[in-house]
C-alpha cells in the first residue's frame, strides 16, 4: 500500500518524462472532424444501403414465395356447389406440408371491392362471388406446383393457380437498379473515405515535418519517428471511426423513424447479418491501421528528401 | 576530425554560398566562426551536422567521409553532433526537461538513468523552476539556454553552436561559455558561430572567419 502511494507521488512529481510522446501531440481538429464527417457520410449511405437492400429482399421474397388459386364461380351452378368446392381447395391446401400459410379472401372483402362499380347494398345475396386463396410457401423452389395444378383440375376445370412473382416481374428489374445505385453510392463514399483518409494522414505529417526533421537531425532512427505518430493515429483512426458510426447510426434511425414504421427494429435486423456486421465491427480496426500505414509510408518518404 | 576540401555550396540557383571552401579542424579545438550577416556561417555549420549534403566537394567527420557512410549509420554519426540551432528548433509539444532529455531516450537511455543528469542540466542553465513548460510559453533567452542544455545533455564529440548567446544576458552568457569549455576540457571539439565581437575577444581562440565564401585563419 505505501509503496502504491509512493508510486503516485513520483508520477506527479515535478519535471516528469512521459514515456510514449506520441500522446502528447493532439492532432489537428480540423483533421479530426474532416475524418469524423466522412466517416459519418459513409455509415449514413451504409446504413440507408443495408435498410433499402433489406426491404427489397422482403419484398421480392415476398412474392417469390406466394401464389394464389382462384375458384370462379360455374354457371348455373348453386351457391352451395361453389362452397363445397371451396372446402374440397382448403382440405387440399391442408393436407399439403409444404404451404406454410394461407389466407382466404372472404366474401366481404370481395363485395366491398366490387362496390366502387356496382354501388352499396345492390349485390343480389345469393350471387356467387370468385373466391381468391392467398398460399404461402416455405421455398418454392421445392414445391410442385404441377401437381398441385392436376389435383385441383380434378375438382374443377376452372380452378387457377399460379406463381404471384409475375405480378413483379416487370418491376424486378427497377429493385435491380435500385439495389445497384445504392451499392455505387456506398462505393462511391468508401472511397472518397479512403481518400479523405490519405489526405488527412498526409496533411497530418506535413504539419509536423519541423518535428520530423528536428528528430531527425538528433539522431532518431525511422521507426522511432514513427513510433511518435503511430499512437496519435490509431487513437485519432479509432476514435473518428466509433463517432462517425454511432452518429451515422443514430441521425439515420431519427430521419428513418420519421417516414418509416418500424424502422428502428428493421434497420436492426437489417444490421444482424454476417457481412454488414463483419463490415461494421471491422471499421474500427482497419481505418486505424490504415491511417497508420499512410502515415508510415508519408514518414518514410520525407525521411528520404533529407539528407 | 573535421575536413572540408573544395565545398561548394548553392540553394539553388543564386549566387554560391560557400565557394572553393578548405578547412581542417582538429579533434578537441575550440574555434569562433565569425564574419557578417549572411555570410554563410549557418550554412556551414548545416553541413557539418549533416543537414545539408554540399553542392560539391568532399566532406569528412571523425575521420569519415560522410558520402561514403550508408544511411542506416548516420542517426549514430548525428548523435555524436550536439547542436544549437540559431532558432532553437525546440519541439512544441514536449516540455522543457522532455526536450532536453530527447538525445538520451532517442540514443536508447531508460528514463530513470537520464532524470538525474537532465535535471542537473537544467538547474545549471538556470531553469529548474520552468521544468515543466512548453517552449511556446518561454522566453527567447530561455529558449535558448534549453536548446543549449539538449545539444550537451549527450556529451557530444562535436558541438556546433550557432549564436548561443544571442539571446540572453551577459551573466547568463558567461556561464555558457564556461560550460563549452568544461565540455572541450573533455574532449569535444566546438565551433561558435558568432557575430558578437565582445564575447569573441574575451576568450583567446582561434578565429575562423567566414568571408566570400570562404575561411580566413587568424590564429
Ligand atoms: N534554405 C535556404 N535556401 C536558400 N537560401 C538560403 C537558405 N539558407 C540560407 N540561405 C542564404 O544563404 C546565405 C547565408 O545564410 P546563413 O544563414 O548561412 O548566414 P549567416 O552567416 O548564418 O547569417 P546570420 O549571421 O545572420 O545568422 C543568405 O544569403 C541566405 O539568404
Ligand atoms: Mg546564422
Amino acid at each position: 500500500m505505501e509503496k502504491l502511494i509512493g508510486m503516485n507521488k513520483k508520477k506527479h512529481f515535478k519535471g516528469r518524462i512521459s514515456r510514449i510522446y506520441s500522446f502528447k501531440r493532439r492532432p489537428p481538429f480540423f483533421l479530426f472532424s474532416l475524418v469524423t464527417c466522412m466517416i459519418f457520410l459513409m455509415s449514413i449511405s451504409f446504413y440507408s444501403g443495408i435498410y433499402v437492400d433489406f426491404k427489397l429482399d422482403i419484398l421480392e421474397q415476398k412474392f417469390e414465395d406466394s401464389l394464389t388459386i382462384q375458384i370462379p364461380g360455374t354457371y348455373g351452378k348453386t351457391k352451395k356447389y361453389h362452397t363445397n368446392q371451396l372446402t374440397k381447395v382448403i382440405n387440399l391446401i391442408k393436407q399439403n406440408p409444404k404451404i406454410k400459410k394461407f389466407n382466404v379472401i372472404t366474401d366481404q372483402e370481395a363485395i366491398s371491392l366490387l362496390e366502387p362499380w356496382v354501388g352499396k347494398n345492390s349485390l343480389p345475396k345469393d350471387i356467387i362471388i370468385p373466391t381468391i386463396i392467398d398460399l404461402r410457401v416455405n421455398k418454392i423452389k421445392d414445391f410442385n406446383i404441377i401437381q398441385i395444378e392436376k389435383k385441383l383440375k380434378k375438382i374443377s376445370q376452372n380452378i387457377k393457380i399460379f406463381h404471384n412473382v409475375k405480378y413483379i416481374q416487370p418491376n424486378l428489374r427497377t429493385i435491380k437498379t435500385i439495389k445497384i445505385i445504392v451499392l455505387t453510392i456506398v462505393l462511391i463514399t468508401l472511397l472518397s473515405l479512403v481518400f479523405i483518409i490519405i489526405t488527412s494522414a498526409k496533411t497530418n505529417i506535413s504539419l509536423n515535418s519541423n518535428t520530423i526533421e528536428i528528430l531527425h537531425l538528433i539522431g532518431a532512427r525511422k521507426n522511432y519517428i514513427a513510433k511518435e505518430f503511430i499512437i496519435q493515429n490509431l487513437i485519432m483512426g479509432f476514435s473518428t471511426t466509433i463517432i462517425g458510426l454511432i452518429i451515422g447510426f443514430l441521425c439515420i434511425i431519427f430521419i428513418g423513424s420519421l417516414y418509416f414504421e418500424n424502422f428502428y427494429i428493421d434497420l436492426i435486423k437489417a444490421t444482424i447479418n454476417l457481412r454488414y456486421l463483419t463490415f461494421v465491427l471491422f471499421l474500427p480496426i482497419i481505418i486505424p491501421l490504415f491511417f497508420c500505414l499512410i502515415t508510415y509510408l508519408t514518414i518514410v518518404n520525407n525521411l528520404k528528401k533529407l539528407p | 576530425m573535421i575536413k572540408l576540401s573544395k565545398i561548394y555550396l548553392n540553394y539553388g540557383n543564386n549566387a554560391d554560398i560557400l565557394k572553393n571552401l578548405d578547412l581542417k579542424l582538429t579533434s578537441g579545438s575550440f574555434h569562433f566562426l565569425t564574419g557578417p550577416s549572411g555570410s554563410g556561417k549557418s550554412s556551414l555549420l548545416k553541413l557539418l551536422f549533416l543537414g545539408h549534403v554540399p553542392t560539391s566537394g568532399k566532406l569528412s567527420i571523425f575521420g569519415k567521409d560522410i558520402s561514403e557512410i550508408s544511411k542506416p549509420d548516420l542517426p549514430i554519426l548525428r548523435r555524436k553532433i550536439g547542436v544549437v540551432f540559431q532558432d532553437f528548433r525546440l519541439l512544441d509539444h514536449l516540455t522543457v526537461i522532455e526536450n532536453v532529455a530527447l538525445p538520451l531516450q532517442i540514443a536508447g537511455a531508460r528514463n530513470r538513468d537520464i532524470k538525474d543528469h537532465v535535471n542537473e542540466l537544467i538547474t545549471w542553465v538556470g531553469l529548474n523552476d520552468k521544468i515543466d513548460a512548453f517552449p511556446n510559453t518561454l522566453s527567447d533567452g530561455e529558449k535558448q539556454r534549453i536548446a543549449i542544455a539538449r545539444a550537451v545533455i549527450g556529451r557530444p564529440s562535436l558541438l556546433l553552436a550557432d549564436e548561443p548567446t544571442g539571446s540572453i544576458d551577459s551573466n547568463q552568457g558567461d556561464k555558457i561559455m564556461h560550460l563549452f569549455e568544461e565540455l572541450n576540457k573533455i574532449g569535444t571539439t566546438v565551433i561558435i558561430a558568432t557575430h558578437d565581437n565582445s564575447l569573441v575577444s574575451q576568450f583567446d581562440y582561434p578565429k575562423l572567419n567566414l568571408v566570400n565564401g570562404k575561411i580566413n585563419r587568424n590564429e
